[in-house]
């Protein structure tokens, strides 16, 4: 079953090389001939070596010696050209797959993203590209290369003699397949182990970090470290166990080959006794073996890497494999400017899983009206803002802006009309200016100005060291909550959309930044429709309506 | 490259160094064996000699023999490597703890932590390679040459010298391409950093790009930013390539112009068959040390590159002096004498601020952000030291009193506390390991979230996740609250301690706390005037400076900021109505 799935994503993964099959056949084409250079430098010294001892050779001793050292070069040239080649291909193929993801996440994101833990696996596949890497430049080219050279010289030996072949492959296969296979069973599952144990110490060691403070002022900075110690020497038991099995693999190939070298020499000395070869062919033969096991080395210690690689793919495809919750029906109907924006929600029923979070649930929201949802957390108040904003699909029932049906309108054009703030503000690393424009692509600084001084916030940018053109991630923690929600506002009121969301927007502030942040939505914002939801009392009393969510179902506060 | 600093560390492992090094010399000579063996057997072919069985035999034997003694030396030196690497890294990680135990808050005052992590984490990894294999590669890629030239100088000496000679063009054409790299590199480590950092940035705010409907244009940036990428990794290939290249090259082709001169003496009838197989075989080992020690070099120097960052660390000096042995047990009086404080000398944070503490006391500080507010505490916890004036405990100057037992005596909510990526009670027994659940629930009631705590499945052993992230804002504040109860302290130190807690449930914590506290001291730093009006004194801060200080009813009486904050305060706190 798992093997099935490891070859499975293996073909997949070799799907994407298509298009740059021909530069990878140079690639693998030039490992080829740089492999036998590499062997033809020896080789032909053995041959000079025999013309010395008298045998007739087709070509001259000044063309052998010759011959010789254009081997050398060549060597060098199409090495390079096989790992620039190789490389190339990889590299455009990371580039491209690292857009493709981002645009199916693009997709899914609202619904992928609501819960930070989801949002964590989604960051962490980045990184699972950079491995990829290992599968493009690193083990298509050379297990083909070695294959490939595992022909060539077996045919090489079978035309002096067929036995010479048979002694050959069994060298050749124990470095490249038997112990390959072996390695890869143990890495596997000790991998795997190591790499928990690390991910351990390292989730500890930045909690140490981040605590500091804290164990410092509670005293518990040396038992911290105590604990650390520990899982630091968890971690490497577990990588001993790995260095002991790569040091057990090299010991194997280094024996294989220096055995199978043996072999080849018993037996050509066998062949020889015989009469059945001679001994040109013997010396010609034996050097060209000895040097022959360079393309053969680098399988054992693929599979360390190459389970490694697998998972990273898997994941990478079972999230491009996902499919979209909400997606664009064919003929989509845009939002006009003047189209009626009355928001009314009938029946809908909703569930993530199969419980439904939201039971019958009906409202009717005209244009210019300002209502609050108060509620517990986990009422389901937070999903009547996605259904709406299409994060996911109703379930039963239908939500509708003016007489259309969200699902009919136009993705782009509904977010168009509709914006939201939520709890925290993701605030870009880039300029404060930049960072409000998002509001309107085509903002003009005095927009943004314009729209910070009605959002509050014009005085605090006007603090920082570069004003408007502060980088946000310079700032760090030095914006407090409430000064991100007014960014948050600004956008918004640069916006200008006819539809406003409010999710928990204060909920990480105190009761003063609180009102103000109140006081401003409520002086910006007049003609807007507006949506709060809350568990705060403070807020919900600022609003027209006040309506109550309790186990997915609604009511209007009398 | 060794450079000083590593010098150091390197003594620790001597003994591991020098047994690798051994350990390649042994296999060094086993496969002199080998060829030794080889070449023979090819000479007895010549010499068409008749093979006994015995002589076969013998020979396998040989072999065998070789074969064992390289499978334990080789698995030998990887678990030595192995120890290697260990016995460093362990002694590096301690020698960094020791240096955070030493300036760790300072120190993260001032730079925060994301860089220190991956200094502590991969960096200490990174340097693997550079001590367990570059270095002992090191030595024997130096000396292995010498080796060589004496075995087939004493054959062969033209040969020998001239592949002598060719060995040292690897490491120049290494430091050739070195100095062109560096530029390239830098320039490639800038712009993976830069895409990297986009992409996490645009994934993290995903969401708000969609409801912008800025997704599309962001892709099409990120496109850019990967392709531009893309090429300057290619860039810095085929730099790392060209050099490969002309290391193959010099090896290639020194190890085949040493076998055609000594071909050349073999036809001049100078040396023997024999002795022109072993030279043949032998040859490449002259360049192979060198070669790998290339291969190793650019893991080597990544290495070198994180420890220059651990070493920064390691030699930050603390300015908080840790020299007294005065332990402090007991609090009666606190005093702040004419305290200024500047964290870079040249702006003040803290101008002439004096007052005092009495026993049982509660003492607001009031004031806008940036007034200095926490500065106060980070002063009289000795995150820093204070730049002019005095603050004494008991009457004695804090700087006289040994560091830990200065802080036992505090029990310190920040706004932004800390939990560990642990369950609810290995976060609250941080403050007292020994405490019971009764403790704990008792604690967590204080903070009104004992009920809240008893409603989850797991009840204490509820995991808060990375950051407490599982947890909202509030819900943090109210476990780094009881967290402070249950340690029971002297003295109790509130900064902004309910910022993120709803406003009525902010009055009961706050009518609790003062109710449990009656004989004990705090210091409660609040922008929200109803708490500090339960407070014995309030000092009102204004730009580093002590604007006014007394009693609610003193400082209303004033007329004065505190006045003007009230009335602004109690008419927001009201609502508005419209």
């Amino acid at each position: 079953m798992n093997n099935m799935k490891t070859l499975k994503t293996a073909l997949r993964l070799l799907k994407f090389v298509k298009p740059f099959l021909p530069e990878m056949i140079f690639s693998i084409l030039n490992g080829v001939f740089g492999h036998i250079t590499a062997v033809c430098v020896m080789s032909f010294s053995a041959l000079l070596l025999c013309n010395i001892t008298g045998m007739e050779t087709f070509f001259s001793r000044n063309i052998i010696i010759l011959f010789i050292v254009i081997s050398a070069l060549i060597r060098g040239i199409s090495h390079y050209f096989e790992q620039y080649s190789g490389h190339d291909v990889a590299f455009r193929l990371l580039a491209k797959i690292r857009s493709s993801l981002f645009d199916s996440l693009r997709d899914l994101a609202p619904a992928k993203m609501v819960d930070k833990r989801s949002g964590d696996i989604v960051t962490s596949l980045m990184g699972d590209i950079e491995i990829i890497e290992v599968f493009f430049a690193h083990t298509i080219a050379p297990v083909t290369i070695t294959a490939l050279m595992f022909i060539i010289l077996n045919l090489f030996f079978f035309a002096i003699h067929p036995v010479f072949s048979i002694v050959a492959s069994i060298g050749y296969l124990s470095v490249a397949v038997l112990i390959p296979i072996l390695n890869y069973r143990f890495v596997k599952v000790e991998g795997k182990n190591y790499r928990n144990n690390l991910s351990d110490l390292n989730s500890s060691l930045i909690d140490t970090l981040q605590g500091l403070k804290e164990l410092i002022l509670f005293d518990r900075f040396n038992s911290r470290i105590k604990k650390n110690r520990a899982k630091t020497s968890a971690m490497q038991n577990a990588a001993k166990d790995i260095r002991k099995n790569e040091g057990l693999i090299d010991s194997f190939t280094d024996g294989s080959i220096i055995l199978s070298n043996a072999l080849l020499l018993i037996v050509g000395i066998f062949l020889f006794s015989n009469g059945l070869i001679s001994k040109y062919e013997f010396i010609i033969v034996l050097i060209t073996y000895m040097s022959s096991f360079a393309p053969f080395i680098v399988i054992p210690f693929l599979s360390n890497t190459l389970s490694n690689t697998f998972a990273a793919a898997e994941r990478i495809f079972s999230l491009e494999d996902e499919e979209n919750p909400s997606p664009e029906i064919a003929d989509s109907m845009i939002l006009k400017e003047s189209d009626e924006k009355d928001i009314s929600v009938n029946n809908v029923n909703f569930g993530y899983k199969k419980e439904f979070l939201l039971q019958n649930v009906s409202i009717n929201i005209k244009k210019g009206e300002k209502i609050a949802i108060q509620g517990e957390s986990g009422s389901g108040k937070t999903t009547i803002l996605r259904l709406l904003l299409r994060f996911w699909d109703v379930t039963g029932g239908e939500i509708k802006i003016g007489s259309e049906n969200v699902k009919n309108i136009n993705l782009e054009s509904l977010r168009n009309n509709i914006s939201m703030l939520s709890q925290e503000t993701y605030i870009f690393n880039k300029t404060i200016s930049e960072n409000i424009a998002l509001g309107k692509a085509d903002a003009t600084i005095e927009d943004i100005k314009n729209a910070a001084e009605k959002a509050g916030i014009n005085q605090f940018i006007e603090s920082l060291p570069n004003k408007y053109e502060t980088l946000a991630g310079a700032l760090g923690d030095k914006m407090s909550g409430g000064e991100r929600q007014r960014i948050g506002i600004a956008r918004i009121i640069l916006r200008n959309s006819d539809i406003v969301l409010f999710d928990e927007m204060t909920s990480n502030l105190d009761i003063l930044n609180e009102q103000l942040i109140l006081k401003t939505i409520n002086k910006t914002m007049e003609d807007k429709t507006i949506i709060t939801v809350t568990h705060r009392e403070s807020v919900a009393t600022h609003f027209d309506k006040i309506f109550f969510i309790n186990k997915g179902k609604l009511e209007q506060k009398k | 490259m060794i450079n000083r600093n590593l010098l150091k560390y390197l003594k620790l492992v001597k003994k591991e160094t020098l047994l690798a090094i051994l350990m390649k010399y042994t296999l060094f000579f086993t496969n002199i064996l080998f060829i030794l063996a080889i070449s023979n057997a090819v000479k007895e072919v010549f010499l068409s000699s008749n093979f006994s069985a015995s002589t076969i035999l013998l020979f396998l034997l040989e072999i065998i023999i070789l074969v064992i003694i390289r499978f334990f030396v080789k698995r030998f030196a990887a678990v030595n490597s192995f120890n290697t690497a260990v016995k460093v890294q362990n002694k590096l990680r301690d020698d960094i703890y020791s240096k955070l135990s030493e300036l760790g808050i300072e120190y993260i005052e001032k730079r925060g932590t994301s860089s220190l992590t991956t200094l502590a984490a991969e960096g200490v990894e990174q340097l693997e390679v550079y001590f367990s294999k570059y270095i002992p590669q090191l030595f024997y890629a130096l000396s292995v040459p010498f080796l060589l030239l004496l075995i087939i100088g004493n054959i062969e000496i033209k040969a020998a010298l001239l592949m002598f000679c060719m060995v040292p063009l690897i490491p120049l054409s290494i430091v050739f391409f070195m100095k062109k790299a560096k530029k390239t590199m830098g320039m490639f480590w800038n712009s993976y950093e830069n895409m990297s950092e986009q992409f996490l940035d645009s994934i993290q705010g995903l969401t708000t790009l969609k409801l912008f409907n800025r997704d599309k244009a962001k892709s099409l940036e990120l496109k850019e930013k990967s392709e531009n990428f893309r090429r300057k990794t290619m860039k810095v290939l085929s730099l790392q390539l060209s050099s490969i290249f002309i290391m193959d090259f010099f090896s290639l082709i020194g190890a085949a112009l040493g076998i055609i001169v000594a071909l050349i003496s073999f036809s001049n009838n100078e040396i023997s068959i024999m002795q022109t197989v072993f030279i043949l075989l032998l040859a490449s080992e002259f360049f192979l040390p060198m070669r790998l020690l290339g291969a190793l070099f650019h893991a080597g120097m990544n290495g070198v590159a994180a420890s220059d960052n651990i070493f920064k660390f390691l030699n930050e000096k603390s300015n908080v002096k840790n020299s007294s042995k005065n332990k402090i047990e007991n609090f009666s009086i606190l005093n702040f004498k004419n305290v200024n404080f500047s964290y870079d000398g040249k702006r003040e944070v803290l101008k002439n601020i004096t007052f005092s503490v009495n026993k049982g006391e509660k003492v607001a500080v009031i004031g806008k952000s940036g007034s200095g507010k926490s500065t106060l505490i980070s002063l009289l916890l000795r995150f820093f030291d204070v730049s002019e004036g005095k603050i004494e405990l008991n009457g004695g100057d804090i700087k006289e009193i040994e560091l830990t037992s200065l802080r036992n005596l505090f029990a310190t909510v920040s706004q932004k506390t800390y939990l560990f990526n642990d369950t609810i009670k290995n976060n609250l027994l941080i403050a007292k390991p020994e405490a019971n659940e009764d403790e704990c629930f008792d604690a967590l009631k204080m903070a009104g979230f004992s009920n809240f705590v008893k409603s989850l499945p797991e009840v204490l052993e509820h995991n808060v996740g990375e950051w407490g992230n599982l947890l909202s804002g509030g819900q943090k504040q109210r476990i780094a609250l009881a967290r402070a109860v249950l340690k029971q302290s002297d003295i109790y130190l509130f900064d902004e301690a309910t910022s993120n807690v709803d406003a009525d449930n902010e009055e009961e914590i706050w009518d609790r706390i003062f109710d449990i506290s009656k004989d004990q001291t705090a210091l409660i730093i609040s922008h929200r005037l109803s708490v500090a009006r339960k407070c014995d004194k309030i000092i009102v801060l204004d730009n580093g400076k002590i604007k006014e200080q007394g009693t609610h009813n003193e400082l209303i009486g004033n007329r004065s900021l505190y006045y003007k904050m009230h009335s602004e305060q109690s008419l927001l706190e009201k609502g508005f109505t419209k």
